[in-house]
């Protein structure tokens, strides 16, 4: 799965934000909010990635449990799709 | 036609095919050197036709006729917007008013009442003994230096072309919603993001979007954001004024 959009990301005060840019800003106009891990669940998603891959990149990079991660970004994952945002 | 006018602090040159696009902005006009120049012609003005056809089609209206020289203006405006982007300067939606020498700027979608709300503070606060004047009625841009966010003037300033030539230190942004009664609440942490986005020019760069939102960032964590629901009483200038300038900073 991989985002439909071209997105820029951009860290600010209160954790990240992410708006469509170019061609896509007319696609979708709003702008999604996201803490440390689902940004970058959302930075994977960039790429056409798998769940598993997503997991195994959030366990490189972070420390805790796998099974906890995994729930977080199928969460996260389950709202992008919601919001029409995931090809 | 070409010429140079100063907008928050930056002096820009001009060209373009109509002499009412000089004429729109006279009280801005300068001799100073520009720091960037930007050009409309008649592609940018049937850009700007089709985008406005675009926009009344995705509200349901009818396509409204504009003449070039309306369309022409817009066009130069969005030129300087995309650019004002990589100097810390961010054009905003909302009709700002200055109040002893401190500015709010109020927001909402067009036609749900800023301005009206900002003549009701041109005429209740002045007997009160307040200096008041209309920085920018329309689209200001806000300039973000070190210390402060400033809303300035510019020839863009809406129908009654309410505006002065002026940069003022930011002290609230509120949103507005129409209520039978009149009420005002700090802004939720989770509306400030979609509000100030959805108020603020969106770039055509891809480069530019970063800086944007480094600028919002900047107003979320520095200006106090309300939500005010109000009608068209007097009553309702007095609610956003206790709350927006007397407390506030």
């Amino acid at each position: 799965m991989k985002l439909k959009y071209k997105f820029v990301v951009q860290e600010v005060s209160d954790g990240f934000v992410a708006v469509a840019v170019g061609a896509d800003a007319a696609k979708f106009s709003g702008i999604i909010r996201m803490n440390k891990t689902s940004a970058f669940v959302f930075k994977q998603l960039m790429k056409d990635v798998t769940e598993d891959e997503i997991v195994a990149g959030m366990c490189e990079k972070y420390d805790g449990d796998e099974q906890v991660m995994r729930k977080d970004a199928r969460a996260f994952i389950k709202k992008l799709a919601a919001a029409d945002l995931l090809a | 036609m070409e010429f140079t006018i100063k907008l928050a602090g930056i002096p820009v040159g001009v060209r373009s095919l109509h002499e009412s696009t000089r004429d729109l902005c006279r009280d801005y006009l300068t001799d100073e050197e520009p720091y960037f120049s930007v050009t409309s012609g008649e592609d940018e003005i049937a850009a700007e036709r089709e985008r406005s056809a675009k926009a009344d089609e995705a509200e349901g209206r009818s396509v409204q006729p504009y003449s070039d020289e309306y369309l022409e203006t817009l066009a130069v405006y969005r030129k300087i917007a995309e650019k004002m982007t990589e100097r810390d300067i961010l054009l905003f939606h909302g009709s700002v008013i200055a109040v002893d020498g401190k500015a709010y700027l109020f927001t909402a979608p067009s036609g749900t009442g800023k301005s009206t709300h900002t003549r009701l503070w041109r005429k209740v606060l002045p007997p009160l003994g307040h200096d008041v004047y209309m920085v920018n009625d329309d689209k200001p841009l806000l300039k973000f230096t070190d210390e402060a966010v400033f809303a300035c003037g510019t020839p863009w300033d809406g129908k009654h072309h309410l505006s002065r030539n002026c940069m003022v230190p930011l002290k609230g942004v509120c949103r507005i919603h129409q209520a039978p009664q009149n009420e005002i609440r700090t802004m939720k942490a989770g509306d400030a993001w979609p509000v100030l986005f959805r108020q603020s020019y969106r770039p055509e760069d891809p480069a530019h979007a970063a800086s944007v939102l480094r600028m919002l960032d900047r107003i979320l964590t520095g200006v106090p954001l309300f939500e005010l629901y109000c009608n068209m009483d007097s009553e309702a200038a007095l609610v956003s004024w206790r709350a927006m300038g007397e407390k506030g900073a």
